[in-house]
């Protein structure tokens, strides 16, 4: 495929989804997780371009620019919390989690379940089982043992079920 | 739970998905609109959505439309005789195609012409449609015309022996007509000329037979001839000496 623009139009429309789920599962609202996830494909868009198509796996390559603008945006809402700190609530998130358990969807109760956990075990739970990626490909992205990736999974499962078993 | 249920119960997730309409536009705004592919079931989808897909290709519809109703004036306008009100664009149209003939094809061309007014003329006999009968007797009497003071112009033989041939089947053609009780009138001035023209060429050509040995056969067609000359049917004696000589 020689023009760049239609190359990244079919790796937009294979990626956009689970960068999308990827990024509002670490965020709290949906107008965030779509500022962040345009910003990705944008500032994908910009190194492909620059890159002229020379991006090895442009998949791990987009995730990992979702997971530094989801950095970059606690980081400033982090600055921002302490410009206001009079006014914020001092709340529990476990409150939060309450809340969802009782709307009584599945949905929304795993989802909350998953904002809970730790942010590498959010990553290979949502990488390994909603995007199916394989150990290989998130040791890769992690830059990171393959065995190293099973047992950070295994631990990720095993604090689902602890959460799960505390609601 | 086990692990499966709780793997399960994970991939629910994949339910959430972005809007799709900010999935287009986020697209459109990274990478610019995309021309969409012209394919059929596009094409198909889009004459769905109407009005829309007029005012998008507005110049092809009303290049469309305008050729469809060409096209349908074309067809009405072959299809009319004499005495319809298109018939004056069929004669235009025929006269404009005569204007890229050449001279030495114009009695040819004439000729067509005449046996097309003749269909039509059949036509309307057939139709009985009293309206266009005289204007379509008209019309023949009138190519038939031109078609005679062609033969009366034309100086090589075998350019007028070919076209009286062709005069005689419109003539054998004419015998239709009278079947529906039509009579089509005759221009004596017309007849005389022709008449004349023929006798001019027969004339030297008999004298010039006579003066030769003939075979059994070509003496018997010889007779038949002076005998049409007698009769004055000037074509078939013309035919006879064309049919002698070769």
């Amino acid at each position: 495929m020689n023009n760049p623009q239609k190359a990244f139009s079919q790796i937009y429309d294979q990626c956009v989804e689970k960068i999308y789920r990827f990024i509002i599962l670490k965020v709290s609202s949906q107008e965030i997780a779509q500022d962040l996830c345009s910003e990705t494909f944008l500032r994908g868009w910009q190194s492909f371009k620059k890159n002229n198509k020379k991006i090895d796996n442009p998949r791990a390559f987009l995730y990992q620019i979702a997971r530094n603008l989801i950095i970059d945006h606690y980081r400033e809402k982090g600055k921002m919390q302490t410009i206001s700190a009079d006014y914020i609530p001092i709340t529990d998130p476990r409150v939060d989690l309450e809340e969802e358990t009782k709307a009584s969807s599945d949905l929304d109760t795993i989802k909350a379940l998953l904002a809970n956990l730790k942010d590498e075990y959010q990553e290979v739970v949502i990488w390994h089982y909603i995007d199916d990626l394989s150990i290989a490909e998130i040791a890769k992205m992690l830059k990171k043992s393959e065995g190293t990736v099973r047992v950070t999974l295994h631990r990720a499962l095993k604090a689902v079920r602890k959460e799960i078993e505390e609601v | 739970m086990t692990e499966k249920e709780l793997v399960a119960k994970i991939r629910t997730l994949r339910q959430i998905e972005p809007s799709k309409d900010w999935v287009v536009l986020t697209k459109e705004r990274i990478l610019g609109k995309e021309k969409p592919r012209f394919t059929f079931i596009a094409f198909l989808k889009e004459l769905q959505k109407g009005e829309r897909f007029v005012f998008r290709y507005k110049p092809i519809f009303a290049t469309l439309i305008v050729g469809a109703v060409l096209i349908g004036i074309f067809g009405f306008v072959q299809k009319s005789v004499p005495g319809d009100t298109l018939f004056s664009l069929k004669r235009i149209a025929e006269k404009g195609q005569a204007v890229f003939i050449s001279q030495e094809e114009q009695p040819n061309y004439d000729l067509e012409i005449a046996r097309k007014r003749l269909e039509d003329l059949i036509k309307v006999a057939q139709k009985n449609s009293v309206k266009n009968l005289a204007p379509a007797i008209n019309e023949y009497q009138a190519n038939v015309s031109k078609v005679a003071e062609n033969i009366a112009k034309e100086k090589d033989v075998e350019k007028v022996k070919e076209m009286v041939l062709k005069m005689k089947e419109l003539e054998s053609k004419e015998a239709e007509i009278k079947s529906f009780g039509i009579a089509i009138g005759e221009n004596e001035e017309l007849d005389k000329t022709y008449a004349q023209k023929i006798i001019e060429m027969l004339e030297p050509l008999v004298k010039d037979l006579e003066n030769r040995s003939l075979t059994e056969q070509q003496q018997e067609a010889l007779t038949e001839l002076e005998k049409d000359l007698a009769d004055r049917d000037y074509e078939e004696a013309l035919i006879k000496l064309f049919d002698i000589t070769q």
